[in-house]
């Protein structure tokens, strides 16, 4: 087997290390394609816990020791299930969402493959974190202190580089050209945890639409961010793994406890993700929850980004390594900057396609908000979510005694895909009954308190 | 139509990140030709949008073997016995008479500490 091929098994087999999150019975009612996804969230987030928990512990990796407990608990967890419930809005997606949801992928992963897109930060520093990291079968805190390396960002979250450091260990040594072939794997695994909690609601027709919707968005706007082999296709799973469970999931503990893994895994995968699980949290216990279940739904929510940023936080302070998360190396916010930073950020969002994205989006969104009330309802949570993201940014950039344009253009398209994937989902939400033929059985005009009633899930 | 892997990660990207191509073959070259362990500086002259200190982080990745060193370690106040055992200069030759001429690779040189 070639290292490349050896490296993208690993990640190909996330789901079957993730199996133990079909234990939480809000994730049960969904297909086979949809438990791929969800797993995938668990099995991420759980190998790249196991790395750093064993490097703390300073126990040295090896990939029977990694796989073996997770996928012992996995294979329980199917052992110990319940015959699941019958979805109620069972169905497929159309042959026509399939299929242009395989030409996004195929594009996306052509364009990333043949190296197009690829990101800088990938040689700066992924790449050669996973490949030290793999070197030594741990999390190498000295490596990441040392003087010449100062550019690789010390503090930065760990999730990308100890799961391709795993690859690394299944592959001998790391295959550059593979790295850049996570761009599509996390794109698919993206559809796939939307169509696990779109589905039940929305039905298989509309959900695949969607689902291809989202498969060409992220593939065309990471291509175009330059983002093969960097932290955004991992971070943006993450994220819509989160957005997907908060719109589309039922308000119970299960769910809140799957999008706290989420978030948590946003959170070890990029500093803005802890950002982004701090918006969540105070959307969905703050706009889509309420009474008495809203203290214990923001404790849930934030329990895991918190536990698991909180350990990476201590890990760096005890090595000596903050630095990002120091504070204070950000300068001083200029008020100044920003005529300057709108600029540069309206000129940036354009992805090379006349700002197409996201007119696509806030169409789809303005025909379903014109229709009712709960449409509009339905997607407060995702447009909050993604203005407050799009305003932490301006925030971020504001930071600085230079002028931060060329940093901007350098990085906006990145940044602003999360307030983008808000968009769609804001879309999702509100125009599902114009997807499919589902919509006409009313099951799309599910509204909050309706979900919070839906028995079935 | 011929259809081949492309030489490195970034051969098609767009701007400077694809004129990095031929530094990563130099380097590719460079990694083959330096043994295991050996501390090494490598010194990029690669034009606009390149710096020392990315060049140095790009060869910190793929020099996984040796021990990439600051280019501020080839300062003339640095004791001989402390200086890198190897500089690879991409593009132009070095002109240090503490260090003698290697090896010629594809693209730079490889250069040893004289004794």
């Amino acid at each position: 087997v070639s290292p490349g091929l050896a490296f993208l098994a690993l990640f190909s087999i996330l789901p079957a290390l993730g199996l133990w999150v079909l234990a939480l019975p809000a994730c049960e009612c969904t297909d086979a394609a949809g438990r791929t996804g969800l797993a995938a969230v668990a099995g991420a987030l759980g190998l790249c816990l196991e790395m750093f928990l064993l490097s703390w512990a300073g126990v040295r990796w090896s990939l029977p020791l990694l796989g073996i407990p997770v996928l012992a608990a996995g294979f329980v967890t199917l052992a110990a299930r319940r015959p699941r419930p019958a979805s109620r809005a069972a169905g497929g997606p159309g042959a026509a969402a399939l299929a242009a949801g395989a030409a996004g992928l195929l594009l996306a992963a052509f364009a990333a493959g043949t190296a197009r897109a690829t990101s800088p930060d990938l040689l700066l520093f992924w790449g050669a974190k996973a490949e030290r990291f793999a070197a030594v079968r741990a999390l190498d805190a000295s490596y990441l202190a040392r003087p010449e390396h100062f550019l690789m960002h010390s503090d930065y979250p760990p999730l990308l580089p100890l799961l391709s450091a795993a690859g690394t260990l299944a592959a001998g040594r790391l295959p550059w050209g593979a790295t850049l072939l996570l761009l599509p794997v996390f794109v698919l695994f993206s559809a796939l945890v939307f169509w696990a909690w779109a589905q039940p609601i929305l039905g298989g027709r509309a959900a695949g639409d969607l689902a291809a919707l989202l498969t060409a968005l992220l593939g065309y706007g990471l291509v175009s961010a330059s983002c093969a082999g960097n932290a955004e296709p991992p971070l943006l799973f993450f994220e819509v793994a989160a957005l997907a469970g908060a719109v589309f999931g039922p308000a119970r503990l299960g769910t809140d406890l799957f999008i706290s893994l989420a978030l948590a895994g946003a959170a070890l995968t990029k500093v803005e993700g802890a950002i982004f699980a701090a918006i969540v949290v105070l959307a969905i216990a703050g706009l889509a929850r309420s009474g008495k279940g809203r203290l214990g739904s923001f404790l849930v929510l934030s329990a895991a980004p918190a536990l698991t940023l909180g350990a990476w936080f201590l890990f760096c302070r005890r090595h000596g390594i903050l630095d990002a998360y120091r504070g204070g190396n950000m300068g001083p916010l200029v008020m100044r900057w920003l005529p300057r930073a709108a600029r540069a950020i309206a000129s940036s969002l354009g992805y090379g396609a006349f700002y197409l994205p996201w007119l696509v989006l806030a169409g789809l969104w303005l025909a379903g908000a014109r229709r009712d009330a709960l449409a509009r309802k339905r997607s407060f949570l995702p447009l909050a979510a993604g203005a407050a993201t799009a305003l932490a940014n301006v925030f971020y950039y504001l930071h600085g005694d230079s002028d931060p344009s060329l940093w901007i253009r350098w990085s906006a398209e990145r940044t602003y895909l999360t307030p983008l994937v808000c968009l769609f989902f804001a879309a999702a939400a509100a125009s599902g009954a114009s997807f499919g033929k589902e919509s006409a059985s009313g099951r799309v005009r599910m509204g909050l308190e309706e979900r919070r009633n839906h028995e079935s899930l | 139509v011929r259809l081949r892997p492309p030489a490195t990660v970034v051969e098609n990207a767009p701007g400077a990140m694809g004129r990095s191509s031929g530094f990563l073959l130099f380097l590719r070259a460079a990694e083959s030709a330096l043994p295991a362990g050996a501390s090494v500086v490598v010194l990029g002259d690669r034009g606009p949008g390149t710096d020392a200190a990315s060049d140095t982080l790009i060869a910190v990745g793929q020099l996984p073997r040796q021990e990439v060193l600051s280019p501020a370690r080839l300062g003339g106040e640095v004791p001989r016995p402390q200086l890198p055992r190897y500089v690879v200069a991409f593009g132009r030759p070095l002109e240090d008479p503490r260090y003698r001429l290697f090896r010629e690779l594809p693209g730079g040189f490889l250069y040893r500490a004289g004794p």
